[in-house]
């Protein structure tokens, strides 16, 4: 079974009440308790305190009495009277004081007694004094009477006076011990009851929090509560439209049905369109790889043709090179014609006309001789030449270097021992080449003997011969320690015809002509690089 | 005739310079002197010395086509001599070529009196030693 908070709080605070009232209660009697034993004490102090005055009016009586008697005054009566009031008066407190102890009221009834016969005794001593003056006083104070009243009042005094100390003494140690235990009584109440206060405390502030949570919960519930309600209305109204929705949808779903149908044909239609399309774009790829290959293919065309181009602009260059060459060699070929046919006209002319001298006609004669023949050799040089610029129709073979220098050197061992010559070769690359083999062993030849020819005097001639092999073509490398020329004078001349540099050396100016004729005729390229004094290097340039 | 009248003749060819001297005496004389040159550069040599200090109207055949120092070449170094020394002398190139450029290229240059073809003629000769000389 489940209990509230509140009903639990409710119990325990009933509980807490009911345990007050009774803790209250106890502590009420006990405090009674405590005053009662302390007013036992005061009692007992009170009792002690009136039987001591009772003692002390007893012996103050016998002693006014006493002065009475001796001197007759009554100025001591008044006093006497007083007392003997006053102690009656005490023995009545005292009477009452002890009610409760049968013992004392005993005591206090034989102490009452004896006063009265104290005071009787008294009284009837007075009287006495008056009848009989002051030998009645010698009578009262021989008396054996006054003497035992006044005696025994002492000692039922005293005997009060002891047992109340006795019970004093009890009472008062009991007071003592009423009085702890009601203080340890009170703190442990105390305690109790603040834990329980505490106690409570803390429930009351847990429930109030929970009060205050539930309170807001409640607020919270109450704003969801509304907002349910909307949204139920809202729920209502979306009801009656998904009705009308729905009807809608139904008719939607028949004409959907209609669709369908129409779609289920149209999607027919559709797969074999695309049927088509697959189709097509086969056919496309196949077109677009076509169209790559033709773009690729054209690219080629543009770089070919570009590549045409350049070859085609720098065969115009190399024609128009080649006609200022042709110019060249009309024009010293004319030269060198005209010059020995000029010799025989002047020679002629003057041996006709003129009167000479047998010696001056035999020079002449002479000098018509040798023109003659210099005539016949520039033919014959043209001849050689235009043989070698014509088409080549000798067979080509394949031609190894080594054995070409070997055989060179060979067939001019006599000039190279003369001339202390040394040629050396190296064609790591490549060592031979398919060409026309006669214009090639020319061309080394020619070199060769060159280099021998312009040699430095006075120094070992060395000739160097290599080949390398490049990307598309051999190369071929001639060099010599010899004299050298100075290319910026005459490097437009070197390979001219008839072009001599040494006129000392004997040489017709063909031999390097011969050698840029024929390597041209092979299709290769020659050229020079020179330092006077140093040497010449020629470099010999065959496409592969 | 006196030996008032030289020559000095400049070319590689041997039997020209031969020929030259055999024609020219025949018409001008055994007293004309002749000086020939088959390098160019020893002409130059010799005009540099001789002309230096003396006054002796010359005239001089020149060569075109001649190996090492061809006529043009010749013209160059002749033209930085002085004035005293070109003063004396009357050049005449003498060529067997039938290029018009070398006939243009001798009539513009300043030092050159004339273009001669090969053969020299008879006429020739005398007309130049007419006009050089005064004979």
């Amino acid at each position: 079974m489940k209990i509230s908070v509140r009903y639990k709080l409710f119990i325990f605070s009933f509980i807490i009440l009911v345990i007050n009232g009774i803790l209250g209660y106890a502590v009420y009697t006990s405090d009674q308790k405590l005053l009662d034993s302390e007013q036992w004490v005061q009692h007992s102090e009170q009792v002690i305190i009136q039987s001591s005055n009772i003692r002390s009016l007893g012996r103050e009586m016998q002693i006014t009495s006493r002065d009475f008697l001796i001197t007759d005054d009554s100025v001591f009566l008044e006093p006497l009277n007083h007392t003997q009031k006053a102690a009656f008066g005490y023995i009545g407190l005292l009477r009452q004081l002890t009610r409760d102890n049968p013992a004392q009221q005993k005591l206090t009834d034989s102490l009452d007694l004896y006063m009265h016969k104290l005071v009787n005794y008294s009284s009837k001593t007075i009287e006495s004094r008056g009848k009989h003056g002051l030998s009645s006083v010698i009578a009262y104070t021989a008396d054996k009477n006054r003497k035992r009243y006044t005696n025994r009042i002492n000692q039922i005094a005293n005997t009060i006076q002891w047992h109340e100390d006795i019970l004093f003494k009890q009472r008062k140690q009991m007071n003592a011990r009423n009085e702890i235990a009601f203080g340890r009584f009170s703190l442990a109440l105390f305690m109790l009851m603040a834990g329980l206060t505490i106690l409570l405390v803390i429930i009351a502030g847990k429930y109030l929090y929970q009060a205050k949570e539930k309170r807001k919960r409640a607020a919270e519930l109450a704003i969801a509560n509304k907002e349910l309600l909307f949204q139920n209305a809202e729920k209502g109204k979306r009801a009656h439209e998904l009705l009308i929705a729905n009807d809608e949808l139904l008719f939607q779903n028949e004409e959907k049905g209609k669709r369908a149908e129409e779609l289920l044909i149209a999607n027919k239609e559709l797969l074999f369109q695309n049927e088509e399309k697959g189709k097509r774009a086969t056919e496309l790829t196949i077109a677009n790889k076509e169209l790559v290959f033709q773009n690729k293919e054209k690219e080629k065309r543009a770089a070919e043709l570009k590549l045409a181009e350049m070859e085609r602009i720098k065969m115009v260059n190399e024609l128009l090179q080649r006609n200022k060459e042709l110019e060249q060699f009309a024009y010293i070929v004319s030269h060198n014609l005209r010059a020995p046919v000029a010799n025989i006209i002047g020679a002629s002319t003057a041996l006709n006309e003129m009167g000479l001298t047998i010696e001056e006609k035999v020079i002449l004669k002479k000098g018509i001789n040798t023109s003659a023949i210099k005539i016949d050799e520039v033919l014959h040089d043209l001849n050689h030449i235009l043989q070698v610029k014509g088409k080549i129709d000798d067979t080509r073979e394949l031609v190894n270097f080594p054995g070409l220098v070997d055989d060179i050197k060979a067939s001019i061992s006599e000039l190279i021992d003369k001339n202390d010559v040394e040629i050396k070769y190296d064609f790591p690359d490549v060592d031979e080449y398919f060409t026309v083999k006669p214009y090639l062993y020319s061309i080394f030849l020619n070199l060769i003997s060159n280099s021998v020819k312009y040699r430095r005097p006075g120094n070992h001639c060395v000739i160097e011969i290599m080949s390398h092999l490049l990307k598309d073509k051999i190369e071929l490398i001639f060099s010599d320690n010899g004299m050298g020329i100075d290319l910026h004078k005459k490097g437009g001349q070197v390979f001219g015809l008839y072009k001599r540099f040494h006129p000392n050396i004997e040489g017709k100016g063909i031999g390097l002509f011969m050698v840029k004729t024929q390597v041209e005729a092979l299709g290769g390229k020659i050229s020079i690089q020179s330092e006077e004094n140093v040497g010449t290097e020629f470099k010999i340039e065959f496409a592969i | 005739m006196s030996t008032d009248v030289r020559f000095i003749l400049v070319d590689d060819d041997d039997f020209n310079n031969i020929l030259h001297d055999i024609v020219i005496k025949s018409i001008l004389g055994e007293g004309v002197d002749i000086e020939t040159f088959t390098e160019p550069e020893k002409g130059l040599e010799f005009i540099q010395e001789k002309y230096a200090e003396s006054s002796d109207h010359t005239v001089l055949f020149l060569d075109i086509h001649m190996p090492k120092i061809n006529g043009w070449e010749f013209l160059m170094r002749y033209e930085e001599f002085s004035d005293e020394v070109k003063i004396q002398i009357s050049i005449y190139v003498l060529s067997t070529s039938l290029d018009h450029r070398d006939r243009n290229k001798a009539a513009d240059n300043k030092n050159v009196k004339g273009f001669v073809s090969k053969p020299i003629t008879t006429e020739t000769i005398l007309s130049i030693a007419r006009k050089e000389f005064s004979l």
